[in-house]
């Protein structure tokens, strides 16, 4: 599963209330093949983690948000944060963390100081679907 | 031969102006003094794009790395592989976007049918599409429910208090169901200005027995709202005793409707069922709208004509709403407004000199040779 990570926060002045810190912003399959956008690598952590069970449930939960659109026209649409949440800032050092922040920077190819693997701007090998935390 | 540089300055001058009268450089501003608005470009596609997915372009909208206050954000999509996701569309008001477009490049775009050009085809049911800022245009893509149930009461959603300036133009919406209330565009009450030009949408339908709805377009609310040159077909109501309209309209002075093609609504409900919910609107305007049944509204308006007479094919998973020679809908539209010029073909009425057709498609005789010249990219696209 390639997961698109939301890495900004209130402090960095960029948020509207859609995403948060830490949000799952869109979920592909591992045999997601084409290339991921340029622009995408820098504004977004991008991880891969083992596919899990009951793949298409958990892909849906991740990036459900707490609330939506109104079921009829009538209702206001509250946009809420994702319900669901990946502290990846533990498995990264301050220095990936600043890159991985910068939204003019991706990070390297290569391993990262935690054992992860960057390949082209796709970071596997850290995180499982157990990492992930209910808001 | 030996040219000085000054004679070489002149005639690259010269080359240069020649390349821009012919189109194979872009054009200079014409007026120097009026200011230009500084659109970012950002491509959306799977294949070397700027972004993969809608919402990831979206969600960086406010990202002052990219975007300053009073640029235009321009989204294109590129159908490199099928998208299948839904967006809300908010963004943009940290930085102070002036406008947000998402739209289609010339040569990535539907030809007016099914599965030609860049399209999400849904395997959820979420709304697709919410405009939730104002200044927002949604163009050239093609949007296939694929039959799953909407898990809410649209696909195009716009019901945000207060929100104006948006535009939905030159779409294909069609497969949709819901067992409730379901419409395939839905201009909630709250939300003011929005324009919904040269659209097709078809096969809408509420499949439950209840007191739901079916619509194509619901018209609803107060503030303006321009509902031009849409082709609606086949909207459903099946069951239950709720209302089926292919064009639901409101009778408030600041809603015009103009040049739409609605036909083949129909239904088992026991509720109304019409191709336009109000036939002679009061307050309103309307006019040379077309219709399979006595519902078309307008000063001037065709009813009772039979669909099968004006479109290439009706039949279901080859549908194609394009006119066909001697249809009703050639050449009985009102010259209408610079921005519904251009029809789902990116055929310009205007600049062809069109006596406007109703609906989305501008009728071209067979045999007949346009050229449509895109002078952004250098090309010129020929269309028989």
């Amino acid at each position: 599963m390639i997961l698109w990570i939301w890495t900004r926060n209130d402090a960095t002045g960029l948020l509207d209330g859609e995403f948060r810190d830490s949000d799952i912003g869109q979920t592909k399959p591992d045999s997601f093949e084409p290339s991921i956008g340029v622009q995408e690598k820098k504004s977004w952590l991008i991880i891969k983690i083992p596919d899990p069970p009951n793949y298409a449930a958990v892909a849906e939960d991740l990036v459900t948000p707490e609330y939506a659109a109104g079921q009829t026209p009538d209702e206001n649409v509250i946009r809420r944060a994702r319900r669901y949440r990946l502290d990846w800032r533990t498995q990264f050092t301050a220095s990936e963390i600043a890159i991985i922040e910068d939204a003019l920077q991706i990070l390297p190819d290569g391993t990262t100081q935690a054992g992860g693997t960057v390949t082209s701007g796709v970071v596997s090998g850290l995180f499982t679907i157990n990492d992930f935390r209910r808001k | 031969m030996h040219l000085s540089t000054d004679t070489q300055e002149r005639t690259l001058q010269l080359v240069e102006a020649i390349a821009r009268h012919i189109g194979l450089l872009p054009s200079l501003p014409q007026d120097p003094q009026e200011p230009s608005v500084p659109t970012v470009i950002k491509s959306i596609g799977t294949v070397g794009r700027d972004y993969s997915t809608w919402v990831s372009h979206e969600a960086d909208l406010d990202n002052g790395a990219i975007y300053a206050s009073g640029d235009v954000a321009q989204g294109e999509f590129y159908n490199d592989s099928v998208f299948d996701e839904v967006v809300t569309i908010n963004g943009g008001g940290t930085v102070g976007l002036a406008g947000i477009v998402y739209t289609v490049p010339v040569g990535q775009r539907h030809d007016g049918t099914a599965g030609t050009g860049a399209r999400i085809v849904r395997t959820g049911g979420g709304v697709v599409v919410t405009y939730g800022i104002a200044d927002t245009t949604v163009e050239w893509l093609e949007i296939d429910q694929n039959q799953v149930a909407l898990a809410a009461a649209s696909v195009i959603n716009a019901a945000i208090a207060g929100t104006t300036g948006l535009a939905l133009k030159n779409t294909i919406l069609h497969d949709a169901a819901r067992g409730t209330n379901i419409a395939a565009i839905d201009r909630g009450t709250v939300a003011a200005g929005f324009k919904i030009y040269n659209n097709i949408i078809y096969d809408i339908s509420e499949t439950g027995t209840s007191t739901g709805f079916a619509m194509g377009i619901r018209d609803n609310g107060t503030g303006t709202k321009t509902i031009y040159n849409n082709t609606i077909h086949n909207v459903f109501n099946n069951g239950g005793s709720g209302v089926c309209y292919g064009l639901g309209v409101v009778d408030d002075a600041d809603h015009i409707y103009k040049n739409n093609l609605v036909g083949g609504t129909g239904g088992t409900t026991t509720g109304t069922i019409a191709d336009y919910s109000i036939a002679s609107p009061s307050n309103a305007t309307a006019n040379r709208n077309e219709s399979s049944d006595a519902t078309a509204p307008g000063t001037t308006n065709f009813r009772s004509v039979t669909m099968s007479n004006e479109f290439v094919s009706t039949v279901d998973g080859s549908e194609d709403y394009h006119l066909k020679s001697g249809a009703t809908a050639i050449d009985n539209g009102e010259d209408l407004v610079a921005e519904a010029n251009v029809d789902i073909d990116h055929r310009d009425r205007d600049a062809l000199g069109d006596v406007w057709d109703i609906g989305a498609d501008e009728f071209v005789a067979a045999g007949g040779v346009v050229f449509l010249a895109d002078r952004r990219r250098n090309s010129v696209l020929i269309r028989r």
